[in-house]
């Protein structure tokens, strides 16, 4: 590891009244943020609330209508080479394999560094394939090369993981997790997926209606995992004043239908998750619980599958296999399961 | 599984070697003239012949040479075109309109004032196979440039690719898939233009040859011309494909293409 050893060096943001209007409409209102160098720090908000926009006003891609952004004291411009953005889908260029992508804007002999960026995400082997021949999670693996490979300062994440899925996802948060505790850079994690947010930032901002609705730390040590109690509390903390306010303009995914998986099976409850820690099984005292008894586990590798028999009839959660030796669950334990309000879909029998 | 390959392989000779062989049938027992259509046999004879003479040799080669030439100039400067108003919004508002309308015009349609320019030399053959092979390649390479994904390009910038590396490390190789179809487009306008150029008027090339032996009565040579043309056009088609097999084997549409043959 020559190529990504370890500089603890991160850039310290300053980001003071930033504005940007588009036309009439004002989607940042002054923001004032201070993050100390090598925070990874997680923005969450309602889509369209502005958590893109800023982003792309830190990687340059946007100029703020009001404000300043600062890197420490001075401007943001002289290190400008230093920031690099990773966006929701991974745009690799399909004609350049592999590797060429990953040294993409790069001269002099950048190959044994690309391998080396390549190792560091698990992708040595496929160096010289053409990225059609990816997966949706590699390729965001070797878009995470080729952003590591500039030894960045500040890594700007916008939804890099939005589009993949559960066990993908938790693979990338602990692969980012890893990297950014070995390189020491700032982090700016953009996610809409607040339980994503807390697992694994220092520090979670919510924005709401173009302004810092809350500024939470979250002082937990790592490595965290999915079940623990003192995260489902802070995601709640945050969840609930995400939906303190109404929703202005409503919005077309809460009101999508049931999944067809679990149409016609009317007998059990089924329940989708995008994450295990969407639902999770403990003793804690909220709405929408079932109490009763686990009837069937099947346990994999990483996810493991319960079955909860309730009175309102089988419930069926994933949570990880770890949590499932921590709570030492087994057939005939007595559990609550809760479901967030949001995640419940209604369909008409 | 050898035979079905080769099954497989030779089912696409089978009509028309049977057709060929009804044909030569056909003129044996006297049921075909050999004044309206000649026997294959006659006409694979005719080919030898002007094979052995040299003669054939010689038309081909002027005639190689005038589509290659005009395909180069052609193709040179709707590509160069394609590239100005694809790049640049002010050389679209200049040129794209004025270039539109002249692609309008039939280029064959101008082959009196063409050799009231140019005489009936070379010169006009050229340009008519110049003027032929422009327009296929302008519109693609300006459709293919501005169809380019800007996400890609705003990541490439957003990577410090700028001017001269972000067009040839993201616009042109986005813009050659269309680009490719245009080339394919100019080649087949390439054979139709030279054939009428060459009748008109012309003292050498392959429809020279057809006219002359028009004159002579010569049907079979006339029908070697028409199947020279036939011939040419699938080699400069070939070539096309090789190209975008080539160019293009990052696709998975050629790849898959690839594959299968």
């Amino acid at each position: 590891m020559t190529a990504l050893h370890s500089i603890r060096q991160g850039i310290p943001l300053a980001i003071e009244r930033i504005e940007r209007s588009f036309g009439e409409r004002r989607v940042l209102k002054g923001i004032d943020l201070h993050i100390p160098a090598g925070q990874f720090v997680a923005v969450v908000g309602r889509s369209g609330c502005g958590k893109s926009t800023l982003l792309r006003l830190l990687a340059g891609l946007d100029q703020p209508s009001g404000g300043q952004l600062l890197a420490g004291s001075g401007s943001l411009n002289p290190v400008r080479e230093d920031i690099r953005l990773m966006f929701q889908d991974a745009r690799l260029l399909p004609w350049k394999r592999v590797i060429d992508n990953v040294g993409l804007g790069l001269s002099g002999n950048w190959r044994q560094q690309a391998e080396e960026a390549l190792a560091a995400v698990g992708l040595g082997e496929r160096a010289h394939d053409w990225p059609a021949a990816l997966s949706g999670g590699q390729k965001q693996r070797v878009a995470l090369a080729r952003a590591l490979i500039h030894r960045p300062h500040l890594l700007l994440l916008d939804e890099p993981l939005g589009a993949l899925d559960a066990l993908t996802r938790i693979e990338m948060q602990q692969l980012i997790e890893r990297l950014w505790q070995r390189h020491g850079f700032t982090v700016l994690l953009v996610t809409h997926d607040v339980s994503e947010a807390v697992a694994v930032a220092d520090r979670v901002i919510l924005i709401e209606d173009g302004r810092i609705g809350l500024d939470l730390p979250i002082d937990l040590p790592r490595p965290r995992h999915c079940g623990d109690a003192r995260l489902a509390a802070l995601e709640a903390q945050v969840l609930d004043r995400v939906l303190a306010l109404p929703a202005s303009p409503p919005q077309a995914q809460a009101l999508s239908p049931c999944q067809p998986s679990c149409a016609g099976r009317y007998d059990r409850i089924a329940i989708s998750y995008r994450r295990s820690n969407d639902m999770t099984i403990k003793a804690i005292n909220v709405r929408n619980q079932f109490k009763g008894t686990i009837k069937e586990i099947v346990q994999g590798d990483v996810l493991s599958e319960i079955d909860v028999q309730t009175a309102a009839g089988i419930v069926t959660s994933v949570i990880t296999t770890r949590s499932v030796r921590e709570l030492e669950l087994q057939v005939g334990s007595e559990v609550i399961a809760f479901v967030k309000s949001t995640e419940v879909s209604i369909a008409k029998l | 599984m050898i035979f079905n390959s080769l099954g497989q392989r030779l089912a696409p000779w089978a009509l028309p070697v049977a057709l060929l062989a009804v044909w030569q049938g056909a003129v044996v027992l006297g049921l075909l003239s050999t004044r309206i259509l000649p026997a294959p046999s006659a006409v694979l004879a005719a080919g030898w012949e002007l094979l052995g003479s040299g003669e054939l040799w010689t038309h081909l080669a002027i005639s190689g040479w005038r589509a290659g030439v005009g395909f180069a100039i052609g193709g040179g400067i709707g590509l160069l075109l394609g590239f100005i108003t694809g790049l640049s919004t002010w050389g679209e508002r200049l040129l794209d309109s004025s270039v539109q309308m002249i692609r309008n015009v039939p280029h064959l349609a101008l082959i009196p004032l063409v050799i009231l320019w140019f005489g009936i030399d070379e010169s006009a053959k050229v340009f008519l196979v110049a003027l032929g092979t422009l327009f296929p390649i302008y519109l693609n390479t300006y459709h293919g440039i501005r169809n380019v994904d800007p996400a890609l390009v705003e990541m490439a910038r957003s990577y410090g690719l700028s001017g001269f590396a972000l067009f040839r490390q993201v616009i042109l190789p986005g813009a050659l898939p269309s680009i490719l179809v245009g080339v394919r487009f100019a080649l087949g306008f390439m054979w139709l233009t030279l054939i009428v150029a060459e009748t008109i008027s012309a003292s050498a090339g392959i429809g020279y040859l057809a006219m002359n032996a028009r004159e002579f009565l010569q049907t079979d040579v006339v029908v070697l011309a028409i199947l020279l043309y036939a011939v040419l056009g699938k080699l400069a088609d070939v070539a096309a494909r090789g190209l975008e097999r080539v160019w293009l084997r990052w696709h998975p549409a050629y790849q898959a293409k690839a594959g299968g043959q």
